[in-house]
Order: structure tokens, then sequence, then C-alpha cells
């Protein structure tokens, strides 16, 4: 096991505890987990939904539904980080249904990103030329590629998070990362 | 094929240095006959490890946290409201033991509640509620309404019927659940599915001996059958035995168990070739076992054990599926599309 390995369970163990505690209401152990999770998370609704405005407010939804769920929350091998992914999956997937009048990408996202002062100039360009390949993939294939690549998580989260077999996670993210290069290659 | 198997490894394994933090030239002097192909796909990985740098502007942390914190406080705030009525739901749902006992008889409540909704103007939210799935905040409501549907319904034969309507709304929901791959949807649905076929096997026993007997049975295994052959051709579609195989095992058990007690009751008579709905049984015939016989208690054990493992979540809704009528009771919604 290597350094970045043994942090990884670490880092788990510490989530279980954390867990643990606020399952049984400790609104301080939830908030904990809340600032761990928050800007990777946050990170995931950005590259998927149209505007970084409906980007925040979904965190903040996710958030509170996991607070909600936390009680029908089982510890398992791919952890919270895997679980709270797979509530904000499914808000994504809800908001695409229930939401009609969502603004398009070039009206909001990409403005709203690049005037965000706080981060790099030129990873915002990269970002911007990733979520419009993306926007053009199957839901759950964008999904797949932000977790992998973006988030880092490893093939049995991933497969935690969309509630498919690690297989067939490997599969969907190999045929999703052709799409995407031929999608990048297009916009250029 | 076995080129395109080595390239996808290629892939793989460039995949997995990329991850150790090897750049992409690299990767690709490894393996320079995979160059054309492997570079696009390379950088576009790369670039989305790029894109992952960006992190959240000044100050949002902190407004969205304000925003969960107040949702909470909101719901902790509520007494006797809809939110404590959620909170006993579910918790009857999950069986947790650790929680102190009900002082009421909530689904008398749940009842009440619908009533009162549907009489005091919420017929909107009540309509809305009818598409609610596990998970979304109307489901609560929907669940009541489905049980004061059942109480409220004038005789055993009316209740029989409603929960047939329920566990073929439940069935509808997991074939949605299952085009959409959600299979934990699928599965949750299914065990639902079986809770109601459980229920509507018991209300038939009441039925026992009753001029509509006949008409019960026919009803029930023409619906049992159709269950069957569609619960086998989703079952079908599934390639791996995960959760939602395992739910599926059981609906189809529990359904050809329902059929198979019925086929005992009307004299071994083939599927689909019932005598009509006029022609009752003979005084004695066996029928299904009564709901104190080691049978039944095994089935009843077996639905409420996968109702015990029932774990609602947040789910993607999905449209409902159209009425089709069917003979012997009155016009039944359909839930078996070929």
């Amino acid at each position: 096991m290597d350094d970045g390995e043994m942090r990884e369970e670490l880092s788990q163990v510490q989530d279980n505890l954390l867990t643990a505690r606020a399952q049984t209401g400790d609104r301080e152990a939830f908030g904990e987990l809340y600032r761990r999770y928050l800007p990777p998370v946050l990170r995931f609704l950005t590259f998927r939904v149209a505007s970084r405005n409906d980007a925040e407010d979904l965190a903040g939804l996710v958030f509170y539904r996991a607070w909600q769920a936390l009680p029908r929350y089982r510890e398992q091998e791919a952890g919270f980080r895997a679980w709270v992914y797979r509530i904000a999956r499914n808000s994504v997937i809800d908001y695409y249904r229930t939401s009609r009048n969502h603004a398009s990408l070039d009206e909001s996202w990409a403005g709203a990103i690049m005037a965000d002062s706080a981060n790099d100039p030129d990873t915002h360009i990269v970002a911007e030329e990733v979520r419009a390949g993306l926007s053009r993939l199957p839901e759950e294939q964008q999904t797949v590629l932000v977790l992998r690549f973006v988030e880092g998580l490893s093939h049995a989260e991933v497969a935690e998070a969309v509630g498919k077999s690690e297989g067939a996670c490997r599969m969907i993210q190999l045929r999703a990362l052709k799409a995407l290069a031929r999608a990048m290659g297009e916009g250029r | 094929m076995k080129a395109k198997a080595n390239l996808d490894l290629a892939l793989e394994q460039c995949l997995l240095a990329l991850a150790r933090g090897e750049s992409v030239e690299a990767c690709l002097k490894r393996f320079p006959q995979w160059r054309a192909q492997l570079e696009p796909e390379l950088r576009a990985a790369q670039a989305m490890r790029e894109a992952g740098h960006i992190g959240p502007e000044p100050g949002q942390v902190e407004r969205i946290w304000s925003s969960v914190s107040a949702r909470i406080d909101e719901e902790q705030r509520s007494t006797v409201t809809s939110g404590r009525l959620v909170r006993y739901l579910r918790r009857d749902r999950s069986e947790d033991w650790s929680q102190p006992p009900r002082r009421f008889d909530m689904s008398a409540i749940a009842a009440t509640v619908a009533l009162l909704i549907t009489l005091l103007g919420g017929g909107g939210m009540v309509y809305a509620a009818q598409d609610a799935l596990p998970g979304q905040p109307l489901y609560q409501v929907r669940e009541a309404i489905e049980a004061a549907r059942v109480r409220l319904s004038a005789s055993e034969q009316a209740q029989l019927q409603v929960r047939l309507e329920l566990a073929e709304e439940r069935l509808s929901e997991a074939e949605q659940a299952m085009n959409r791959e959600g299979r934990q949807d699928a599965s949750t649905a299914l065990q639902a599915y079986t809770e109601q076929m459980t229920r509507a096997g018991e209300l038939a026993q009441g039925l026992k001996g009753t001029p509509q007997e006949a008409r019960v049975r026919e009803t029930i295994l023409e619906r049992v059958n159709e269950h069957i052959a569609l619960l086998q051709r989703l079952q079908d579609r599934l390639h791996e035995r995960d959760e939602a195989a395992e739910g599926m095992q059981r609906a189809v058990e529990q359904a050809e168990a329902l059929r198979e007690r019925w086929q005992a009751r009307n004299g071994q008579e083939e599927p689909g070739v019932q005598s009509g709905p006029e022609e009752a049984a003979p005084e004695g015939t066996p029928g299904l076992t009564p709901p104190g016989s080691p049978e039944q208690q095994g089935m009843i054990s077996r639905a409420a054990s996968a109702a015990r493992r029932s774990r609602f979540r947040h789910s993607p809704p999905a449209s409902r599926s159209n009425l089709r009528p069917s003979p012997g009771l009155r016009p039944a919604r359909p839930c078996c599309r070929a």
C-alpha cells in the first residue's frame, strides 16, 4: 500500500466515523462531511448542469437530501463519497426531467466560469472545452467520465455511484472517452 | 477483435499511468503502434484531469451550507405537520426498532390526512402525488392516498381490486425503471409489488365460498400469468445477479406460488383456459391455503422480509402507464406491455 492508498483508506475511515455520528443527528459531524465533499460535488454538478447558479442550488439540495437519507445509509465498501455522488447524479437526472427552462451552456456557464477570479484562466479554458464536449454525450457517459477523470473516483466507487457493475462501468468509460475525444476534436 | 482488445488494454494502461502523473507523450512512446488511436483519447482524459482543478468561488461553501442548514432547521421545527408524519411513515418502512414505539395507528392517520387534503381543496397536490416515486417529496402523500384507497373500499372484493391495481402500478414502475437501467428503483418497486400481491392473496382468502369467488379466481389467475410473463421477460434482460435480479426472482417466485395455489384450487387447469366467470368452484375445493397455514405464512414471510429489505431513496420520476380493461372485476390499470 503506497502513501496515496493509505491516505485514501484513512480518509474513508474518518468518513465512516463522521457518518456514524451524523446518523445520530450530529449536525457538526454532518457539517464536516459537507466541508469535505462540497467542492467535488459542486464541481461534478457544475460539469453536469447548464448554469453555475443551478449547480449551487442543486448542491444545497444534494446535501439536504443526504441529511434526510442518512438514517438509511449503510456503511459500504465504496463509502460515503460514492453514496453522495449517487444522490448528486439522481438530482441531476431529476433536474433535467422536472425543469423546462434551463439556460443553455452558451448563455451562462461559460461566461460565469470565466468571470470567476478564484481559478486559473487556463484551467477554465480547458474546462470549457471539456464541458462542451461532455454536453454532447449521453447522461450516463457524462457521469462516468466526470467521476473517473475529474473527481478521480475508483472504478468501484463509480460503479456504486451509477448503480452498475465495475465491468459495465469500464466499458462505458472506454466508449465515453472515445466519444469525448471525437466531440472535442470536432469542436476545435 | 484481438487488435481491439490490445488497443483497449493499452488505453487502460495509459490511463493508469496518467493517473500516476505520467505525461501523455511518455505513454504514447510505450505504444507507438497505437499512437494515432490513443492520442485523442489520452488528451481528452488529460483535459478532464486539468479541468478538475476548478474549486468553489469565495463564500460559496458558506452560502450553500446556510441553505442546507436552513432546510434542516425548518424540518426539525415542524411538530404536528407532514414532516412528523413523514418521519413516522419512514420509521414504519425501515422497521427501526431503536426508535420509540408509535402511539398512533399511522395508517388511520394517513387515511385521514389524505381525506382531509382532498376535502380541503388539495386536489392538485393529490393529483401531483399520484406520479411521485420513492424518495420524492410527494411520495408520502401518495402512500397515504393509496392506504386510504384500500381502507375506504366498500368491500373485501373492492379492496382486492385496489391491491391488484397497486401491485400492477408497482410492476409497471419496475418495468420503467428497468427500461432506464434503474435497477435499484426496479428492485424497490418489485418488493412493493410482492407486498401488494401477498395482501391481495390474503384478501382472496376472505372471499372463499362467496358468489364472487369464481370471478375473482379467474381475474387473479389471468393477472398473475401476465405478471409472470412480464417478469420473465425482464429477468431475461438481466445479465448479472444484482439486487434487482434478486428482487425479480422473489417476485417471480411470489407470482408462481400464487398461480400454483389457484391452479390447485381450479383442478389443475392450464392457465389461460380457466372456466368461465360464472362457474363457481364446488364446495370443499382445495384453494388458497388458510392465512395461518405454513405455506401461506411462508409466502407472507417472504414478502415481509422483502419489504423489510426495501430501502426508499431518491429516484427520478417515471411516467405512468395506460389503463387496460380486464375481465372479471372492473377495468384495471394495465402493467404488462408486450
